[in-house]
């Protein structure tokens, strides 16, 4: 039995060396062909910037994000924790997801649970009321919250940030779970006093349920392993999601109301709490990642829910980038200049992306051999290093379906810019 | 700050990122030609699929033929069922660079594609250069439609977007490098192809390497001005001794630039180098110090390379035929322009293809014609050249035609403006062919041999053309020119130079003022001359008088166009030979006199019947063999021949020597009006018997009649000399010299021809050899 799982590791050791090996290869290739082209471009100044900026820019993120760090935890300091769980009708998760804070690995006196009922029309109350009683046997603080009126995400984050009485608040999604150790990975890096906010790692729960799903796990698990640890190594990342995040108490209620209160072109913002939450941290202190801080979340499994949840999220992107960029450059150096990077080819992508794909074989009659061979290597680097972190899956199918998808959806950022002001897709 | 930059970290990072930048640098550095072209070739393997899908997807239209093209050997690609027939000559294409942005000098890539694929379709292939000279040696045969294509100067740009349309159509090319750039010096500057890609090229298979010169692709100071000039074509000038150049350095320059470029690409590609293509296409044609450049050009090139190539223009055709004796090939390449979209090229190439005789021509579309000279504008069904402000005239020719030797060539005209209008033939080039010029006061036969005019023959007279729709023509066969005119022939010319042997049809228009000639040409029509009607000619050389002294004489000929203009000509006008398929039974026979103008007697003579063709069959079967005029006879028929042409005789003797078989008996007709009048001796038993009888009105009669007559022991029947002689109403037979028999016949026609008959007295089918006539006036 030893022998075998002692091969069996040596077989996994000796395929991850492979992978590292070919996953630098490419990064040669990707190196050699840039040089080779970049005289080539028989075209103007934008497109050859462009594409040594795409490709820099993704590599420093790699760069960075192995730089990150994981400091240890420590067990003289352990501050008390508030989980905050706004939810609305969602009668089959909240039970399961307010009685996992019981099993959770953190001392049970200094954990309080509360729960908001936000005017669901279902049976959400009486669950959350079943499981307070299940966590006040085990010595847990809980709270159940009942408004008759649906009041919206954001006005339940704060109140139950108002309420809570310990000093790190902790907001959970209704339908997300969280493994036993995130609490204490996720509240280690607040005994730094600059850390405002902590972000957890958030992987998809149904992952294994249809090839969409597949593909957003990947995503889910590239934008945090590498893009938000590259973010995190300056204390400047840019959303802690709502599913798994960490609050110190003190620094949000410093800005609690303007954040309920916040507008944006005249109406009142009703999504992206979390990315807009975070911004009010960073303009004074720090956000970080917590890798090792594990939760799961469910994520859209119908093409047309994502399509969706996507327009939503690219929209409170829009509004809260444009926020951030009024501060952003106080930050350090490499932060900044990664951000506003960041928003140069969030806007650039479309463009060039019409221009090879569309324009170019028009012209000219001729395949975009050199865009379509980046955008391949590109994409190859992220499913080789997402094949070595995450194991046997199928990861092809996976980043495929990811670069399929980004394909298609690549006229979603234009179009939120376009029906910015269109506030009909509020968080559910 | 939340980052670890502990040690290992941080030196296994370094590691990484400074082994791949190092990969990088020495990739580029030591390879980045291999890297540039195998990145290259990568893409234009992707490039060569979608030509090859668009290829057969332009022709087959099925999306899954086109799909499946991608993967193997495509039918459509394969043009063996359009590439017909076997090669007259062989067209060069000639390019440069392939470009995407217009300069004015290079082809575009999309007119290049668009060619290319038309040239395929339409059936034309690539061949290789050996193929080439063998070809152009006499010792190969080609498929119809084979080209050449080359490219000059070697540079990037006539490779990369080039290969994968040549991949695509299985086409192969010659590129003409320029060693001093790509080979011995610098192998490689970023515009010329290096050693290295070159070698990859010829590994293809796609190419082949031929010199375009070392030295010479740049221009030379040639004078104490500083002018400068080509390097193959002038004396340079040296500057430490403030002299040009002698011709023994100019010769000795140049054919070290020939041997050098040659050794060059042969060291460095191991492969033999057998041509040379004149940087600029200037073989010293363009010289700005040195007219004997190109004499000494050509005579040092050869000792080097067996070809060379040079760029057609003008007033030369564009095709490369045979050339079995010449030491050297000095080959014709077509230059194509920028603004040629694929329709142009095609029909360069279609049109100047050899055409086949006989060849009619109605200017539907332009089929070849190339103008030398003013302007040439087709439309409504005819073409018009003339000249414009600064040409005293103009000319065009047809391309295509080099082969054709001995034809006449017909065309509706109609000069509109002008002195002179002229039909050419023979033409080999601008400086090489004959014509007939007609003008108002004459018509003139001329040749021009390398340049330099000749007029062969003049016949003056009073002629109108100005503004009349005439048929002009000329004939030509061997060294004879014959100019025609409303379809008879006006003049003769027996001089052409011999060098003149073959060439096609041209116009030229003249005129003393410039701008101040047009000519209006419709219906051009060219047939083949046989030696039959050669032999015609020639007979009616011998017994018709030319220009001067003639005197007028009818003409029983049927005129295309009777024009109540009939020139005042002082010749004996005859009507020449119009088809060798007669259109109507009629043929129509020029008529033969006895007599020439002065009264001498000119005796009707044949001994060789081969081109004989005033042959009127009036029942029967005859055949002509080794020169003898055989009178068929068989058990069930007799055969009756009359001669057409003789008519308007009267008094002669019709003399006949010929061999007979067995049991056959044979009649010689005079006065033979029609076939119900006229009258014959007639003999059988090879002259032992003799007969006279009269036709008149149908009704035959004998009239007299001989006893057994003597006839030779040894072979009586062969050489049989027998004869008929009228003479007033009297007929007289005769065998050998003597009379034996005469008859009196009022009725007989006065005027009549002759004729021959023979029928059968035995069993089985024979002959009558009539080996020789010959018929003289009687006084």
């Amino acid at each position: 039995m030893l022998k075998n799982k002692n091969l069996k590791k040596n077989n996994k050791i000796k395929i991850e060396i492979i992978l590292w090996f070919f996953f630098f290869f490419l990064i040669y290739v990707i190196g050699l062909m840039k040089s080779l082209t970049i005289n080539n471009f028989d075209n103007d100044l934008f497109f050859r910037f462009y594409s040594i900026i795409i490709t820099t820019y993704i590599l420093s993120r790699f760069l960075f994000a192995y730089f990150h760090k994981t400091p240890l935890h420590d067990d003289n300091y352990q501050p008390s924790i508030a989980f905050v769980v706004p939810a609305k009708n969602e009668e089959d998760n909240v039970f399961e997801t307010l009685t996992k804070f019981t099993k959770v690995d953190y001392p049970k006196e200094k954990i309080e649970v509360i729960a908001i009922n936000d005017g669901s029309t279902d049976n959400t109350y009486k669950e959350m009321l079943r499981a307070k009683n299940e966590i006040q046997k085990y010595g847990i603080k809980a709270e159940v919250v009942n408004w008759q009126i649906n009041k919206g995400k954001r006005h339940g984050m704060a109140e139950g940030a108002k309420k809570a009485k310990n000093e790190i608040i902790i907001f959970i999604d209704s339908d997300s779970f969280i493994e036993r150790d995130c609490v204490k990975h996720l509240v280690k890096y607040f005994s730094d006093p600059i850390v405002g906010a902590v972000s957890g790692h958030t992987d998809v729960y149904n992952r294994d349920t249809n090839l969409l799903t597949q593909m957003q796990a990947a995503r889910y698990y590239i934008a945090f392993k590498i893009y938000k640890a590259a973010e995190s190594v300056f204390g400047s990342v840019t959303c802690c999601p709502g599913c798994c995040s960490a609050y110190r108490k003190q620094y949000l209620l410093e800005f609690l109301d303007k954040w309920l209160s916040q507008t944006f072109l005249g109406t009142k913002c009703t999504f992206g709490d979390d990315r807009s939450l975070t911004n009010f941290i960073i303009k004074k202190y720090k956000a970080v990642y917590s890798p090792e801080a594990k939760a799961y979340t469910v994520v859209p499994d119908k093409f047309k829910k994502y399509v969706k949840q996507q327009q939503r999220w690219k929209k409170s992107w829009i509004r809260e980038t444009i926020i951030a960029s009024l501060f952003m450059w106080r930050k350090n150096p490499l932060a900044s200049i990664s951000f506003y990077l960041y928003i140069f080819l969030a806007f650039s992508s479309p463009i060039v992306f019409f221009r090879a794909i569309v324009w170019y074989p028009y012209v000219n009659h001729k395949l975009p051999f050199i865009y379509l061979a980046g955008l391949f290597l590109m994409l190859l680097i992220h499913g080789i290093f997402y094949r070595i972190e995450v194991g046997k899956r199928p990861w092809v199918l996976a980043i495929c379906s990811f670069w399929f998808t980004a394909l298609i959806l690549i006229w979603q950022l234009p179009w939120a810019v376009v029906t910015i002001k269109d506030t009909r897709w509020g968080t559910r | 700050m939340f980052y670890d930059l502990s040690i290992k970290k941080v030196s296994k990072i370094i590691t990484i990122i400074t082994t791949i930048v190092a990969m990088v640098f020495i990739t580029i550095i030591v390879k980045k030609e291999s890297a540039d072209f195998s990145f290259i070739a990568l893409k234009n393997y992707s490039v060569y699929l979608k030509y090859k899908f668009d290829f057969v997807q332009k022709n087959d239209r099925k999306l899954l033929a086109s799909v499946a093209s991608l993967f193997g050997k495509e039918k459509s690609i394969n043009n063996t069922l359009t590439n017909k027939g076997v090669a007259n000559s062989i067209p060069v294409l000639l390019y440069h660079g392939i470009i995407n942005e217009p300069d004015g000098a290079n082809v575009l890539l999309g007119n290049f594609k668009n060619q290319m694929f038309a040239l395929k379709k339409a059936g034309w292939q690539t061949i290789g250069i050996e193929d080439f000279y063998a070809f152009m040696k006499g010792e190969k045969n080609l498929p119809g439609k084979s080209f050449l294509l080359t490219f000059d100067d070697g540079a990037k740009n006539s490779y990369y977007p080039v290969d994968p349309i040549l991949k695509a159509l299985d086409y192969n090319a010659i590129t003409f490098i320029i060693t001093k750039y790509s080979v011995a010096d610098g192998s490689g500057s970023g515009y010329y192809l290096s050693e290295n890609e070159l070698k990859k090229m010829i590994k293809s298979g796609r190419w082949d390497i031929q010199s375009h010169s070392r030295d010479g692709h740049i221009p030379y100071v040639v004078d104490n001005a500083g002018t400068k000039g080509n390097f193959f074509s002038n004396k340079l000038w040296i500057q430490d001794v403030q002299k040009n150049e002698t011709e023994g350095e100019f010769r000795r320059r140049i054919y070290n630039d020939f041997v050098n470029s040659k050794n060059d690409l042969e060291n460095a590609f191991e492969k033999k180098v057998i041509s040379f293509a004149y940087p600029f296409g200037d073989f010293g044609q363009n010289s700005i110090n040195f007219p004997e450049a190109e004499n000494v050009i050509l005579g040092t090139i050869k000792s080097v390379y067996p070809i060379s190539f040079y760029q057609v223009w003008g007033g030369n055709p564009r095709m490369n035929y045979p050339q079995l004796n010449d030491e050297h090939l000095f080959i014709k390449r077509i230059n194509v322009e920028p603004e040629w979209r694929a329709e142009d090229l095609l029909v360069a190439v279609e049109t100047s293809r050899e055409k086949d005789l006989p060849y009619l021509d109605e200017f539907k579309k332009n089929n070849g014609w190339i103008k030398t000279w003013g302007q040439v504008e087709f439309k409504g069904n005819s073409m018009a050249i003339n000249a414009h402000a600064s040409t005293t005239g103009s000319a065009v020719f047809l391309d295509g035609a080099y082969l054709w030797q001995n034809y006449v060539f017909k065309a509706d005209v109609n000069l509109t403006k002008g002195q002179t209008f002229s039909l050419v033939v023979r033409y080999k080039d601008g400086k090489n062919y004959a014509m007939c010029s007609f003008s108002d006061k004459s018509i003139k036969i001329e040749q021009f041999l390398n340049g330099e005019r000749k007029t062969l023959s003049e016949l003056k007279g009073d002629f109108v053309f100005i503004g009349k729709n005439r048929e002009a023509g000329i004939g030509v066969y061997g060294n004879t020119v014959d100019c025609y005119l409303d379809g008879s022939i006006a003049m003769k010319g027996y001089n052409l130079d011999q060098k003149l042997d073959h060439g096609g049809i041209g116009f030229k228009t003249w005129d003393s003022q410039a701008d101040n000639s047009e000519l209006a040409i419709k219906n051009v029509s060219v047939e083949e001359t046989t030696k039959q009607e050669k032999d015609e000619f020639v007979r009616l050389a011998k017994i018709e008088s030319l220009q001067e002294n003639a005197t007028k004489s009818k003409n029983e000929a049927i005129s295309s166009a009777p024009s109540a203009n009939k020139p005042n000509i002082e010749t004996i006008i005859s009507q020449p030979k119009q088809d060798i398929k007669p259109k109507t039974n009629e043929v129509v026979v020029i008529p033969f006199n006895l007599t020439d103008s002065t009264g001498s007697s000119t005796p009707y003579f044949v001994n060789n019947f081969s081109n004989m063709d005033n042959l009127k069959k009036i029942w029967g079967n005859y055949s002509i063999e080794n020169g003898f005029l055989n009178l068929n006879v068989s058990t069930t028929s007799s055969s009756f021949l009359v001669f057409g042409g003789t008519s308007e005789w009267s008094d002669y003797l019709f003399r006949t020597k010929s061999d007979w078989g067995n049991n056959v008996g044979f009649s010689l007709v005079a006065r033979y009006k029609d076939s119900k009048n006229y009258s014959y001796c007639s003999f059988s038993g090879y002259g032992k018997y003799a007969s006279l009888y009269t036709v008149i009105n149908g009704k035959a009669e004998k009239i007299g009649k001989t006893g057994e007559l003597a006839v030779p022991y040894s072979q009586p029947y062969l050489n049989v000399d027998l004869s008929i002689q009228a003479k007033g109403d009297e007929v007289r037979c005769f065998v050998g010299d003597r009379w034996v028999l005469k008859g009196n016949s009022g009725n007989i026609p006065k005027t009549g021809g002759i004729g021959i008959k023979s029928w059968n007295t035995g069993y089985n089918d024979n002959k009558v050899a009539v080996k020789e006539i010959n018929i003289e006036e009687i006084k």
